[in-house]
């Protein structure tokens, strides 16, 4: 009677001849965290749009005129960045977004062209900073010189 | 004699390593493929970070790396597409590749934000001569940054 269960349990073991599913389930995880990873990895790089403005490029006909807005970038004696917008010099990063911010306001952002001409001292991370404030205003239109 | 011919008959009680074996393959291919795509991409910049940005998500893009040098070296190391690029040579090779696909090319700068504009200007002024009407400055997402 011992013998004929165990043998029952044998003939119940090897019907069964469906595919092994083990592997395919191994890979197509291993694959599921591959993409999961890969994209966490490509993710966290993003990019700012800037114009190359050319000199003597002339607007488009019955365009209303901007606001234009230069923005000066220097060193000050003690290293840090700070702007010059018109006749406002020695505006630091926050004052330089205040003013940014409160012109995108006075007009409308689309209205707004913001040239940024950087001494050679200035550090390419400060420009970025610019460019940042205004994307953060909404000011679409930003020149690099 | 049944006995004996029943004993034979148990499953093998060794470990499969089969399923091991393809899950390690798969991480050495992974982590090989990870790697190659961390040295091109990333380079030896330090991007600077930004909260604002737009996705990337262009095909074949021209991307222009700027990398920082040790200090005494005459400037930064200029790469396009992971190639060395002298300086004076960028305009050129600009300027093939917007003849290749005029109106459409997009150039991603990738610049180290240590560097000074004088090192990264250059590069600025090689698109514009190339004839090149926008550009991409590729940032780091900040922390807290608008997806």
């Amino acid at each position: 009677m011992k013998h004929v269960r165990r043998r029952n349990a044998q003939a119940l073991y090897e019907q069964h001849y469906g595919p092994n599913m083990t592997p395919m389930v191994d890979v197509v995880m291993v694959i599921l965290i591959f993409f999961m990873a890969s994209t966490a990895f490509l993710g966290p790089e993003w990019f700012l749009k800037t114009h190359l403005p050319r000199a003597g490029a002339t607007p488009p006909p019955n365009a209303p005129e901007p606001t234009r807005l230069r923005v000066e970038l220097s060193l000050s004696p003690e290293n840090q960045p700070v702007a010059t917008v018109g006749v406002l010099s020695g505006l630091t990063m926050d004052q330089l977004e205040a003013r940014i911010d409160e012109e995108a306001k006075r007009t409308t952002p689309d209205n707004v062209v913001v040239l940024i001409a950087p001494a050679p001292t200035v550090p390419y991370d400060a420009v970025v900073r610019v460019h940042e404030m205004c994307a953060r205003a909404g000011v679409a239109k930003v020149g690099l010189e | 004699m049944r006995f004996r011919q029943l004993h034979q008959q148990q499953p093998s009680a060794k470990i499969n390593v089969t399923p091991l074996i393809d899950v390690v393959m798969v991480l050495i291919i992974f982590y090989l493929i990870v790697g190659k795509l961390a040295a091109e991409r990333q380079g030896h910049v330090e991007l600077p970070s930004s909260t604002v940005g737009a996705q990337v998500d262009t095909h074949d893009p021209v991307i222009v790396t700027i990398e920082a040098t040790e200090p005494g070296f005459a400037g930064p190391k200029i790469l396009v597409n992971g190639h060395d690029v002298q300086p004076g040579s960028l305009e050129s090779v600009l300027r093939t590749r917007v003849a290749a696909d005029p109106g459409s090319t997009v150039v991603q700068v990738r610049a180290d934000r240590r560097l000074p504009y004088s090192d990264v200007s250059p590069v600025i002024k090689a698109c514009r001569d190339a004839g090149l009407v926008t550009l991409r400055l590729v940032t780091e997402k900040a922390a807290g940054g608008a997806p």
